[in-house]
């Protein structure tokens, strides 16, 4: 149903302060987005999908440490994503996650452990 | 200047200083064909009282489209040489907008005395303003103001400047003036019936002669414009390469419509001349990009729409709609209100579906919508708190494998809490 927008210009002044908290789903719905620009609004995190219809993409400070797996817009025009977050180094971004992964495995074992 | 420098050094500060003084003798572009403007800025002169010695503060205020910020400059231009330091802030209210009221003193600073600065507080501001001016002749024209505040920090007080200075305000809101106790104020009045039919004739042909075929036409236009020349330009603009037939049942179409008289009416009326890709492009300006710099628009709508912008833009201009203002594409307020008025009736409640989302409400409406985080991670959250407690009221300090609980326990809430990665991998070091 969001399918209608097709250009999203977010620009504020540079100390407002602006925050949007999202679970990073909402540009999925957004199928014929063409132009996609932020600046100066924080994100608490980077989106899980960008709609492969995009045209112009400009992100400040983009969140996530990579571009969604499943982007690639066959007729971006501008890409511009200046003072990211994005890692370089990314086996070690893997092995951190994957790292994460089985401490919480470890953990709920020895919960299950302790209690049952 | 040190003795022994170069030569060619000193020559060059030499051009530099004279070059300086002699830009700020060059005036400001006016309107192309402006009518009706001396005896304004004759009536606003005389206001001003250019012989005394005291600081006057003068107010233009008017709706918009009535032509404050022309009438400011032509003012502007015709008395700028009387003055050792010289000032004109273009549209107060956009530009703090975009950087706050410091800018605004930064640019004034520089402009008056050639003062670079980066101020820290407005306060600090202010007493640099005082310190630098009160010995200076300043005229000063702050154009499009909308707050006391911006008054209160650029020209707070008459003993800011020194003896002879000017300072001019022009606003659409009088109370303000008011406020700030500005008790000269010129207030714009509409172009006459005559000065009207000029300005019309002359955006519709370029000449001064009405053809007597168009007269008809001309006539309810000018009814429509009612006596605004923003209006009267735009419309004069819309005329201009059309066939009588087509101008008359596109008015016929809009006299039905809407038949009081409005401005947005006849903008609207431009508005709808245009053909499908130029209105998505103007809609894009309007509701974007109003007050940036033309190449990076060009670049952006040219990647957007995939091909070259230059023949749409100038067609923008040619209407009268845009403007292009030192590299920078402007709008007028009530053109760029118009165009966002238009993406917002696509549906005035469902931000969603709209076409072009540019508040920040709208967009954080749209894009947090559904969105579960929230409570999920607070679900998680109480989740392991629980657990904890659940543990601390049966530990036993001796148990090694119930202090590894803990400790994991613990780090999992931090994971909660949306710690950043790096964090986490310094606890699991830990």
């Amino acid at each position: 149903m969001s399918s209608k927008i097709e250009s999203l210009f977010l620009d504020f002044p540079k100390d407002d302060g602006k925050e949007v908290c999202w679970d990073g789903n909402a540009l999925k719905k957004m199928r014929n987005l063409k132009t996609l620009v932020v600046r100066n609004v924080r994100f608490n995190r980077g989106p899980t999908h960008l709609p492969n219809s995009l045209r112009v993409l400009e992100w400040w400070g983009y969140p996530s440490p990579s571009l969604p797996d499943d982007f690639h817009p066959k007729k971006l025009g501008i890409l511009k994503l200046p003072e990211n977050y994005l890692r370089t180094s990314e086996p070690i971004q893997a092995s951190i996650a994957y790292m994460c992964a089985v401490v919480r495995l470890l953990c709920i074992l020895i919960m299950q452990f302790k209690f049952y | 200047m040190s003795r022994d420098g170069y030569e060619h050094e000193f020559i060059e500060t030499i051009v530099e200083d004279v070059y300086k003084q002699v830009t700020h003798v060059v005036p400001l572009h006016t309107a192309d064909h402006a009518v009706g403007i001396e005896s304004r800025v004759h009536e606003v002169n005389s206001l001003l009282d250019l012989g005394s010695d005291d600081v006057v503060q003068l107010g233009i205020c008017g709706m918009g489209g009535i032509g404050k910020t022309t009438i400011a400059r032509a003012v502007y231009d015709s008395i700028s040489d009387q003055f050792e330091g010289l000032c004109f802030l273009n549209n107060v209210r956009g530009a703090s907008h975009k950087s706050g009221p410091m800018h605004l003193q930064e640019t004034m600073l520089y402009e008056t005395c050639g003062l670079k600065i980066k101020l820290g507080c407005v306060s600090q501001g202010i007493g640099i303003i005082k310190q630098r001016l009160s010995k200076k002749k300043v005229l000063l024209v702050l154009d499009d103001v909308d707050k006391l505040m911006h008054l209160q920090v650029i020209a707070g007080a008459s003993d800011w400047f020194g003896p002879g200075s000017r300072i001019i305000i022009t606003t659409r809101d009088k109370h303000l003036l008011k406020a700030h106790a500005v008790n000269i104020i010129y207030e714009v009045h509409e172009l006459s019936e005559g000065e009207s039919l000029d300005l019309l004739c002359w955006s519709a042909f370029k000449t001064n002669k009405v053809d007597p075929r168009y007269a008809d036409i001309l006539k309810r236009e000018l009814a429509f414009s009612s006596g605004l020349p923003l209006a009267l330009k735009v419309l004069g603009c819309y005329l201009f390469g059309k066939s009588i037939n087509e101008s008359e049942s596109a008015l016929d179409w809009w006299y039905e419509r809407i038949p009081h008289n409005h401005i947005l009416t006849a903008l609207k009326i431009s508005f709808d001349s245009l053909d499908e890709e130029e209105k998505d492009i103007f809609l894009d300006i309007a509701c974007f990009f109003n007050g940036r710099k033309l190449e990076d628009v060009e670049d952006i709508l040219g990647a957007h729409y995939g091909g070259s912008m230059k023949d749409i833009i100038n067609t923008l201009i040619e209407k009268s709609l845009i403007k292009i203002d030192n590299g920078l594409v402007t709008l007028h307020y009530l053109i760029e209100d118009m165009g966002k008025e238009i993406v917002r009736q696509e549906s005035p409640h469902e931000p969603s579906e709209r076409s072009r989302l540019w508040r920040f409400d709208d967009v954080v409406h749209v894009l947090e919508e559904n969105s579960v985080r929230n409570q999920l991670i607070y679900a998680d959250f109480i989740f392991y708190l629980y657990y904890l407690l659940c543990f601390l009221s049966s530990v036993d300090s001796t148990n090694l494998q119930q202090f590894f609980s803990l400790f994991f326990l613990l780090y999992n809430i931090l994971i909660c809490l949306n710690m950043h990665v790096e964090f986490q991998a310094f606890i699991i070091v830990l």
